[in-house]
């Protein structure tokens, strides 16, 4: 045993100590040289930046100003020339600069090829610079290029080529993404929030969306036309998607024309709040939300509260939470319609009944009414008894404590005087 | 040297080569995971840096987040952590904070600062928890929701804030920890990437002994804590995030994700039945609970872990909270190890089985008994005379700056990702790497035996340390 431990082990622990000191040492040394000399080149970019955002340059010929930024960034690595002509915080000119030196660094041709389809991870961070880089230098084959870049599997890549095509910004590109939203493997969300930025309107090219045979297609259809003016009749073609077979699109229809709200949307919402999709009936509570708040007319958002009331009872938390949230949009004038359902059978309604209605300022309105000797209605009065009840304790006690933040006199004695002492148990 | 007994020698001999053998299995491992994580990272850097966070931050199909804060006695951090969480850059947020039946002023602060007025609220009842006493809404900010509940312990308020939820996607965090402003929209972001797949996500987050300096308007960036136990713990964290979990999570079997900060999708912790109050502490048994709930479905799932520096939470200031602390996580691991232990070496649970589980079980459980009866074995075999002294110290030097590694890789990992550490805070925690295993490792094997035994005891305490003394709050008090 000990001819083990002193022959083979003690031997080795002295080699040990001495390779991996010296290796945690040049380890630990190289961490600190590779910081420091990462600051110095951050010092020197600062000042060509500094000197890039000189406003004075931009006074310069065209010839002036490239000799100039040719002569500030020369020295300059090719990797962050690359990353430099993708760097929204200089100047797009500067931008373009960078992009035309890297271009005549590594040529257009070994440029377009490096934005082809890659294989390995280190050919994919080439096509991502690649990508960027071609954004200034615009070759013909750009697109083509991109779309291949969207299509590929790797969402890096797609992401980086979703990002490039919304820089581009024109009609091409966004039908390349509109095209994506199917064939891509990038989430579709990520590119519409893409779509969403572009400044020109994508009225035109989404619109023959709206009829495609592909349920997906007239989903993003509709939805990526809800920042869009009711122009051309946009929403009179968006209007039958409210009956679509597929749900998703019925959603993303009405939330669409809520948003533009065209006449007629008040009745089509109204139709869809017995959609058997929970989320077609929430989002039918949001379009006819957005029509009530909007309108002057009293009657109508009377109206439109009467309507919505019911689905307090609905079975689907979210549909009860959008029927609630958009009661308390509509305003304290329709306090009656919701005090109905304070009579429902359904507990649910009653007590989102109740919650609407402190929500609205109902409760602490009668509370101060008969504190200060205003006599309100015994309607009133019976509401508020009723919600107070359908409550329960910590509505009570919530009333009391709001009571004390904006003081209404005797409001414990109050609840006490309307039998809900279970208010202060 | 005093002379040993034969049969002693013998033992020790063997005992000597074990313990080699165990450092090391443990180096190769370190080795294995410093690989992968150095893959990891750069495969994180590049990515992050090729990210379009604008369109993200500004579109309206980025998906909502309700961020739960439970908090128990936390008048002094509650307000500033809640203002970071009110401050995240990100389309759609909600700030469901619960305070879990404190005994202090942390309420009123809130109340106070946010303005807040009581308010009945029908939520679902979809997890049961301890009664709701009051529901808070502010008037200062219509995202925040304060919860007043009675006292059930941090995963019985995560459930009760789970039911007040809205949207899909849950991000956990602690009552004590500061966020950095984009610190959902780097989860979220790589989250939805993948929204199908992932439904669990963790990110590094530092410790510091004054957290609440993240919200300080002239905050520039993390620093040392110019503090040996608190920059030692923040390595110690560093190593956890950059090195380690980085690494399970490219292998798929990231075990931990951590209480401070843990993003959940909200129909997979109501499916797998909300965060358990039965153990110590509730993160990493969620983490297990979760691997085998959708193993055992063959469902497909991803538990990421991301590099960035996102928050930085309070860690003690004195030695014997820290091994309370620590204490509490041996109790928590070895709860959770036992409970799980169907799936160690088991195929059907892949690498969660096959590497994750074995990995907690060698060296987070038993971790303590081997590090006392190294320690043990090699003073023996000193004071014997089995081992010379230049062996000895040898060993102690090669395991000093061995366990420096690790420590070394995390530092530089972290570094070329974010630059945000100074240069003078680099070489400082550079230079702590090799005093580790001599002043950190040692309260850390105190507080592994503890845990073991409060284990076997079945402890189940929290045992909240006490806020540590701030400098500020002192200066304004003389």
């Amino acid at each position: 045993m000990r001819t083990l431990l002193e022959v083979q082990v003690e031997p080795l622990l002295a080699v040990g100590f001495v390779v991996v000191s010296v290796v945690w040492l040049a380890f630990s040394s190289w961490v600190v040289i590779d910081r420091l000399m990462y600051d110095r080149r951050r010092r020197q970019l600062g000042l060509i930046h500094r000197s890039l955002s000189d406003p004075r340059l931009a006074d310069l010929s065209h010839g002036e100003r490239s000799g100039f930024v040719k002569q500030l960034l020369g020295g300059m690595p090719t990797h962050v020339l690359y990353r430099l002509a993708g760097d929204d915080a200089i100047p797009a000119w500067v931008r373009e600069e960078c992009a035309r030196m890297s271009l005549s660094a590594i040529g257009l041709p070994q440029m377009l090829r490096d934005a082809t389809p890659h294989r390995g991870a280190r050919r994919k961070w080439r096509r991502i610079s690649a990508l960027h880089v071609l954004l200034h230098a615009r070759p013909t084959a750009i697109h083509a290029l991109l779309r291949a870049a969207l299509a590929d599997p790797d969402p890096d890549v797609a992401s980086a080529a979703a990002t490039v095509l919304q820089r581009i910004g024109d009609e091409r590109a966004a039908s390349i993404l509109i095209e994506g939203l199917r064939t891509s493997r990038l989430p579709a969300s990520r590119i519409a929030a893409r779509l969403e930025r572009f400044t020109i309107s994508l009225g035109d090219v989404l619109r023959p969306m709206l009829g495609d045979q592909r349920a997906e297609s007239r989903y993003w259809a509709a939805t990526l036309l809800r920042n869009h003016v009711d122009e051309g009749g946009l929403a009179a073609a968006i209007m039958p998607l409210v009956d679509d077979p597929d749900a998703p699109v019925r959603k993303a229809a009405l939330l669409t024309l809520g948003a533009m709200l065209p006449h007629g949307v008040a009745r089509v919402a109204t139709r869809r709040l017995s959609d058997p999709a929970p989320f077609v009936r929430s989002a039918a509570i949001l379009a006819l939300a957005q029509v009530g708040e909007r309108s002057p007319d009293r009657a109508r958002r009377k109206a439109i509260a009467s309507s919505i009331t019911p689905l307090l009872a609905d079975r689907e938390w979210g549909v009860r939470a959008a029927a609630k949230d958009a009661l308390v949009r509509l305003g304290p004038g329709t306090w009656r319609e919701v005090a109905a359902q304070l009579s429902s059978p359904d507990g649910f309604a009653r007590n989102g009944a109740a919650e609407v209605l402190q929500n609205l300022g109902v409760l602490d309105w009668t509370l101060r009414g008969i504190a200060s000797g205003a006599q309100p209605t015994d309607e009133a009065v019976d509401v508020l008894r009723r919600a107070l009840r359908e409550g329960g304790v910590v509505m009570s006690k919530a009333a009391a404590l709001r009571s004390k933040d904006e003081p209404i006199p005797g409001v414990e004695q109050l609840l006490r005087t309307l039998q809900l002492e279970g208010a202060f148990a | 040297m005093m002379p040993a007994p034969a049969g002693v020698l013998t033992f020790l001999h063997w005992a000597i080569i074990v313990t080699f053998v165990y450092s090391g299995a443990l180096a190769a491992y370190a080795l294995m995971m410093g690989v992968l994580a150095v893959i990891e990272a750069g495969f994180r850097r590049r990515q992050d840096h090729a990210e379009d966070y604008e369109s993200v931050l500004e579109s309206a199909h980025s998906i909502p987040v309700s961020i739960i804060a439970p908090s128990y006695n936390e008048e002094l951090m509650a307000v500033p952590v809640l203002k970071s969480l009110l401050g995240q850059a990100y389309p759609t947020t909600e700030v469901i904070a619960v305070d879990d039946g404190s005994t202090d002023g942390t309420l009123a602060a809130m109340i106070k600062e946010f303005d807040l007025e009581a308010r009945q609220v029908f939520y679902r009842n979809s997890l049961p928890t301890k009664p709701v006493r009051m529901v808070y809404r502010s008037r200062k900010d219509p995202r925040l929701t304060v919860v007043s509940k009675e006292n059930g312990g941090k995963a019985d308020a995560l459930n009760c804030g789970i039911n007040f939820a809205r949207f899909r996607y849950l991000c956990c965090v602690d009552g004590d920890t500061m966020f950095t402003p984009d610190a959902v929209l780097k989860a979220m972001t790589m989250i939805s990437r993948d929204p199908a797949r992932i439904v669990g996500a963790a990110s590094f987050f530092g410790i510091s002994l004054t957290p609440e300096t993240v919200g300080d308007s002239g905050y520039a960036g993390p620093t040392t804590n110019d503090h040996l136990l608190g920059d030692f713990q923040l390595l110690d964290m560093m190593r956890a995030f950059v090195d380690y979990r980085a690494a399970w999570s490219k292998l798929e079997c990231m075990m931990c994700v951590s209480g401070g900060y843990g993003m959940w999708r909200r129909d997979i912790v109501i499916e797998v039945g909300g965060f358990s109050p039965n153990f110590t502490c509730e993160d990493i048994e969620m983490t297990f609970r979760v691997h085998e709930h959708m193993l055992r479905a063959k469902r497909p799932y991803r538990i990421i872990s991301l590099p960035n520096l996102i928050a930085q939470t309070e860690g003690p200031q004195k030695i014997p909270q820290l091994v309370s602390q620590r204490a509490r996580w041996q109790r928590v691991t070895m709860e959770t190890i036992w409970e799980y232990r169907r799936m160690f070496l088991r195929p059907s649970y892949r690498t969660v089985g096959m590497l994750g589980v074995p990995y907690y079980t060698l060296f987070e459980c038993f971790a303590p008994l081997f590090q006392v009866a190294s320690v043990v074995t090699l003073v023996l075999a000193f004071v014997y005379g089995v081992l010379g002294w230049q062996s000895y110290l040898a060993f102690l030097g090669m395991m000093a700056f061995g366990t420096a590694l690790p420590t070394t890789l995390a530092i530089s990992l972290h570094d070329r990702g974010y630059r945000d550490f100074r240069v003078r805070d680099l070489i400082r925690m550079l230079l702590l790497g090799p005093l580790d295993l001599f002043l950190y490792r040692p309260i850390l094997m105190w507080a592994g035996l503890v845990g073991v035994w409060e284990f076997m005891r079945g402890d189940k305490r929290w045992n909240k340390f006490e806020r540590n003394v701030r400098p500020r709050a002192a200066a304004v008090e003389a």
